[in-house]
């Protein structure tokens, strides 16, 4: 089975694969381009990626959003009954702008990239998404951090009439995340506002969240309608809910071990065939270090990562 | 005279559903009793467990299992409250339940841990929410290799006393229902309410109703 995805270039590509190699190829030596003139050695080498590009249609109906529920299919069921216009995003603390601006407002400003990542969950699958949107540091600059600032923290809209598990005591609501400084500036953390060229779909984090590819996916908090620069190490929900099984940074690790997933390896959602039958066998791969985006290793040097998972 | 007419009604009611009853067979259990596999596949050929139909099946091989371990435990109060006869279909949903639990097994055993033993282990061993479904499936092995006549009349009164694991493995089933996801969810907790429900019965006496 593994042969398949150790295709040479002389091997036949189907149709549909083809239109996602080139753009992950494109991808990847832009990428490469980029990591290059930084001097950073890259785990954007193409063979990263060489796995199917999910379509938006599993994108969109396999989400965990536990606003909406705690199944897979239930954001992709309730979140339309989430209002995303007007949209505002308070931005407070340690900033030289802080300020409520909305969220029209912030995109205008910011260049739009694409990013095609592979999203981990802790609950042991993966899918490969593209997204777009901007590089948080983009914003982080606009703003001005002040020298103080150490962290950043986000949380999630609460608006339980429409989110209904905020109605329930299943998290502390409303969702919050948290990153230190040098996390939130590298240029791999992303705000998506969009898959697949379009508007970010309600149930996948409509209309700003953060994308953070070596990290676990619960880290990349959805609908974000507060942003704040802090001195303190912020409050994170999973972290507050159970905080033998998820740590603070909840970088991706299959040497850490998880007391109900294994984090070893991971399940590629979508399967290895065509159709229905080909959802059914879904391949399990060894998972790597940070997600295989060994560039951000060097956040951590020196750092225990079993005692700061 | 509105209630006697009443009762009238309920006790033939009754009588023909006992009437009904004789003449099932235990094939005709074993039978029904793969519907919901029929189902299943109807709805994965279909397309109807959605984008990762591998933990569909999973779960729901899972939930089947345990419903029908829950039926199991409702057929002596049901039987001793109506007076209906269907402590002999016990075997077979017994047996069924524990079809299906191979068959969750199996699933998870080869489409979703894919026999990579390394893990597996591990799982077994260090992920409590495994343990305790592992837990639960070996304590009915030996109650599904003596559930035939031979072993019912060689083990004698300790046969009862072997069955009452299924009381403690239906509860570590019920655990790792619970321990599934990041959160409870209302479908674990309500299953679990309704074994231990079930269990607290066998703590009180219960008779026939008069009526019936």
């Amino acid at each position: 089975m593994k042969d398949i995805y150790k295709k040479t270039q002389n091997d036949i590509t189907p149709k549909h694969l083809f239109y996602n190699r080139r753009k992950i190829l494109k991808l990847g030596l832009a990428l490469t381009a980029y990591v290059a003139s930084n001097g950073i050695t890259s785990a954007f080498a193409q063979e990263m990626f060489d796995r199917k590009i999910n379509t938006l249609e599993e994108i969109t109906n396999y989400n965990n959003f536990y606003e909406f529920g705690i199944d897979k299919t239930d954001p992709a069921k309730h979140a339309h009954k989430l209002t995303i216009s007007p949209w505002s995003i308070e931005i407070s603390g340690l900033v030289d702008n802080p300020g409520i601006y909305d969220f029209s407002e912030i995109v205008r400003e910011m260049s739009i990239i694409q990013r095609t990542y592979s999203l981990r969950c802790v609950e042991g699958w993966s899918m490969l998404i593209p997204w777009n949107g901007f590089q948080l540091s983009e914003l982080l600059n606009k703003l001005g951090v002040r020298d103080e600032a150490r962290y950043i923290s986000f949380e999630t809209l609460l608006r339980p009439e429409e989110m209904h598990m905020q109605e329930t005591n299943i998290l502390n609501w409303p969702y919050r995340e948290g990153l230190r400084l040098d996390e939130a500036m590298h240029p791999l953390t992303i705000m998506a506002t969009g898959v697949y060229g379009e508007p970010l779909p309600k149930q996948n984090g409509a209309p700003l969240r953060l994308i953070v590819p070596w990290k676990y996916g619960f880290k990349s908090i959805k609908s974000i309608t507060k942003i704040s620069l802090q001195r303190e190490e912020p409050v994170s929900s999973w972290n507050q809910q159970n905080p033998a099984e998820y740590g603070f940074y909840s970088n991706v690790n299959p040497t850490v071990h998880h007391p109900r997933w294994s984090q070893a390896s991971e399940r590629y959602i979508g399967g290895e065939g065509e159709g229905y039958l080909g959802n059914l066998f879904t391949k399990r791969y060894d998972t790597k270090l940070f997600n295989g985006y060994e560039e951000v290793a060097p956040l951590y040097e020196g750092m225990d990562l079993s005692r700061y998972y | 005279m509105h209630k006697a007419t009443k009762t009238l009604n309920i006790r033939s009611l009754f009588d023909l559903v006992r009437a009904s009853v004789r003449r099932l067979r235990s094939w005709h259990i074993y039978v029904s009793l793969l519907v919901p596999l029929l189902f299943l596949t109807y709805d994965l050929l279909s397309g109807r467990l959605g984008v990762d139909p591998m933990r569909a099946i999973e779960k729901s091989l899972g939930v089947t299992a345990i419903y029908i371990l829950i039926l199991t435990l409702c057929i002596t109060p049901f039987s001793v409250l109506t007076g209906i006869n269907f402590i002999r279909f016990r075997r077979a949903f017994g047996l069924m339940s524990f079809f299906y639990i191979i068959l969750h097994f199996s699933t998870w055993l080869l489409l979703d841990m894919q026999l990579r033993w390394v893990e597996i282990a591990e799982s077994l061993t260090r992920k409590p929410f495994i343990v305790f479904g592992m837990m639960g499936f070996l304590l009915l092995i030996p109650l599904a290799a003596t559930s035939n006549n031979y072993s019912m009349k060689r083990l004698g009164k300790y046969w009862q006393k072997l069955h009452k694991l299924i009381y403690v493995a239906i509860i570590l089933g019920g655990i790792h229902y619970l321990m599934m996801e990041k959160t409870l969810q209302n479908d674990a907790i309500i299953t679990f309410i309704i074994i231990i429900a079930l269990i607290s019965l066998r703590f009180f006496k219960i008779r026939k109703i008069n009526w019936l």
